[in-house]
């Protein structure tokens, strides 16, 4: 019994996210059972939808790869006390530097690819310097300087594809990249790509940097205190700097995957807000990179999968906006569920000792 | 400890499957029996009887709207689908797609599910159904406001220009200052069309006409479309037209609030505002989609590009039913001349902006 306490405990956190998804769920069944629909057609199709059959799991996958790296962006930055918000920018301008080189440079796949990455990468980290610089030399809060460097990449992408660049027809969008920029489809007709490799080494590479190097060391303990770092002798606005670049740098890649793998040019409008959705998916992932794939994988699954749910059923689709936002705000608020959680587990009395 | 935190991640992913799985299950058998049938599963039966017709709308990002005031163009498309459920007794399945990346894999879903016409409402389509299209080729494609070579595929676009040259010459007749305003939503050729045919059908009207063009960046935000209207009205423009999405309900709000004229787009929207909406810049979307699928019902659906425009109806103007007694009969009959003379091809009228600043009246 008390290894079971103990485990539960330990990891309290992964438990009482699980147990908010839950909760959420039983929402949405009531939600649907009271206003006379069948929950458990409609979460069926939803599980069919999101995994059924190969193109629809494929089609799942394909949506967890810029979900993943971008919220390894997040994470990344986070870890380090910088709070990125500005992922969607640096995404947005990545993709555009990467279709750039794409369609005008003309290489071999082997160096074409990486090339066209490094590129999304390098305008994703440069622009991050922005609000690196902002903060750790003028004190400038990265959360309002980041939001606000959203409009300006957003616009000026749109402005290059509309005035600078070449259009071709009505879309507006770049011209399309090379074909030796392209990531091999890997199922013909779905749109699961090669990219997912680039998600799966993302990844990794934070995994090995937060937990076995001494830089990551640093940031961490940045993050967790900076006045105690900065005692300690870490260079501690060398650190954010860095990782901001960083996470400016992935966000860039992840848009640069998205022109790669899904779009081969960059479109307008293309992002339908994943730099926005990188925060949750690495707050519900609890700050840790493995943790960003499952939930990356979840919001992943509530796209493809709320799509076959909403054709398959009579379930309106105003509703499916709404299990989305159940799903969030249940998963925001799991800290009330964690001390209920940790109240239950312990048992009254030794909750209200160690509040004590 | 190491050990001990992956185990928990592992034993967290097989919670995550098992409770999805015993969740679903379950249920599906309770729900089964339950007395009220949901109209889902009384489809189902039919379905199997005899294959029906079967007809899918999937919109882009701008998905249909949630009231009738603020109708637009994709609810145009969804009138068609409506109109031939009644008609002909087709099954019909519309898609909101929430981002561009789903755009083909919802236009595949639809084809592997053995839909007979398959119909993309908006130019974002183009290159979706470019790539989606010649993998069905027994599957009917339509897309709106774009073209797409593929013998399977109907192109359905409309001369928005003309529709817009009539509505820039009823705002020209009807300002006293001599300014009139353009509202545009995202920049693109597409919209480009609407503001040429504004400017030059102005022209035509009065040659000296300033015309003052915006463009709010989106077709969503309502408050930058206003913010724009008024700006254009500060600046002396007395008739504003705007070719902005919803963004257009802005300029309606703010012509109703400083009481000058708003021109409406895509749909009927005097009703909006009754006295402060002028005349809307009809674009039947829902008559070319109801074509469409009407063609491939019949089995006449020929691939290729159809243009509707004022010839066949494809463009036009409201009947100005709230408004039509404050404007002048000869301005009216002046703008109906137009029409025609655009129908015979005696004006050709400018698509680009820089055409129309430059369009004189042919003699």
């Amino acid at each position: 019994m008390n290894t079971v306490k103990k485990f539960l405990l330990k990891r309290e956190d992964v438990f009482s996210t699980l147990i908010a998804l839950l909760i959420a769920f039983g929402i949405i069944a009531i939600l649907l059972m009271s206003t006379g629909r069948p929950a458990g057609e409609a979460f069926y199709y939803f599980i069919k939808g999101a995994f059924g059959n190969v193109e629809n799991t494929s089609n799942t996958i394909s949506r967890v790869i810029p979900l993943t790296i971008a919220g390894v962006a997040f994470l990344i930055g986070a870890k380090c006390a910088v709070f990125n918000v500005g992922v969607e920018g640096q995404l947005i301008l990545g993709a555009m530097a990467s279709a750039i080189v794409g369609y005008i440079v003309h290489l071999p796949a082997i160096i074409h690819l990486p090339l066209m990455l490094l590129a999304g990468m390098a305008a994703g980290g440069l622009y991050a310097f922005i609000p690196a610089w902002l903060k750790t030399k003028r004190g400038v809060n990265e959360i309002l300087s980041t939001i606000m460097l959203n409009y300006p990449a957003t616009f000026f992408t749109h402005f290059l594809v509309l005035k600078v660049l070449p259009m071709e027809g009505v879309v507006p969008a770049t011209p399309k990249i090379d074909a030796t920029a392209r990531f091999a489809t890997l199922i013909e007709g779905t749109r699961l790509h090669a990219g997912f490799v680039v998600a799966i080494l993302v990844v990794v590479f934070a995994y090995f940097l937060l937990n076995k190097t001494s830089i990551g060391y640093e940031m961490r303990a940045v993050g967790a205190n900076k006045e105690a770092a900065r005692f300690h002798g870490i260079p501690v606005e060398k650190r954010m700097i860095t990782a901001f670049m960083l996470s400016g740098a992935l966000a860039g890649l992840a848009g640069a995957v998205e022109v790669a793998g899904v779009h081969y040019r960059f479109l307008d409008q293309f992002s339908p807000g994943y730099g926005y959705d990188s925060i949750t998916v690495a707050m519900v992932g609890l700050m840790n990179p493995i943790g960003v794939v499952l939930s990356a994988t979840l919001f992943g699954a509530l796209k493809t999968g709320i799509l076959d749910m909403s054709i398959y059923t009579e379930i309106p689709r105003q509703l499916t906006t709404l299990i989305n936002g159940i799903v969030v705000l249940l998963i925001a608020s799991k800290e009330m569920i964690r001390s209920s959680f940790s109240k239950l587990v312990r048992g009254k009395e030794e909750f209200k000792q160690e509040k004590e | 400890m190491k050990t001990m935190r992956k185990l928990s991640i592992i034993a967290s992913i097989v919670l995550v499957f098992a409770f999805v799985l015993a969740s679903c299950a379950p249920k599906a058998e309770a729900a089964a029996p339950a007395e009220e049938a949901a109209p889902a599963e009384e489809a189902a039966p039919a379905e199997e009887a005899a294959p029906a017709f079967k007809a899918a709308m999937i919109t882009d990002l701008g998905g249909l709207s949630t009231s009738e005031e603020t109708k637009g163009f994709s609810d145009l498309g969804w009138d068609a689908f409506k109109k031939a459920k009644e008609d002909l007794g087709i099954e019909t399945t519309l898609i909101e797609s929430k981002e561009l990346a789903d755009l083909e894999p919802n236009l595949r879903k639809m084809a592997d599910e053995g839909y007979n016409i398959i119909v993309g409402v908006g130019y974002l389509f183009t290159d979706a159904i470019a790539a989606v299209a010649p993998d069905y080729p027994d599957t009917k494609f339509a897309i709106v406001d774009s073209v797409v070579d593929s013998p399977n595929v109907m192109s359905l676009t409309f001369a928005e220009e003309q529709g817009s040259f009539l509505v820039g010459a009823l705002a020209a007749g009807m300002s006293k200052s001599g300014t009139i305003g353009f509202v545009g939503g995202m920049e693109s050729a597409l919209i480009e069309k609407f503001e040429a045919g504004y400017i030059a059908g102005a022209r035509a009207i009065n040659p000296d006409i300033k015309v003052v063009s915006g463009y709010t960046g989106s077709f969503s935000d309502v408050a930058a479309g206003k913010e724009l209207t008024l700006t254009q009205y500060g600046q002396g423009a007395d008739v504003v037209y705007a070719a902005a999405g919803a963004c257009g309900l802005g300029t309606i709000e703010a012509a109703k609030e400083k009481g000058f004229w708003a021109i409406g787009v895509d749909t009927n929207q005097d009703a909006v505002a009754p006295g402060s909406v002028l005349t809307s810049m009809l674009k039947h979307v829902e008559v070319a989609v109801y074509d469409a699928i009407k063609e491939a019902y019949d089995g006449t659906f020929a691939g290729g590009v159809k243009v509707y425009d004022l010839k066949v109806d494809g463009v036009g103007y409201s009947d100005m039913k709230y408004s039509v007694d404050k404007v002048p009969a000869e301005l009216i009959e002046k703008v109906n001349t137009f029409a025609d003379e655009i129908k015979s091809g005696k004006i050709v009228v400018p698509t680009t902006r820089d055409e129309a600043n430059a369009f004189v009246l042919p003699e």
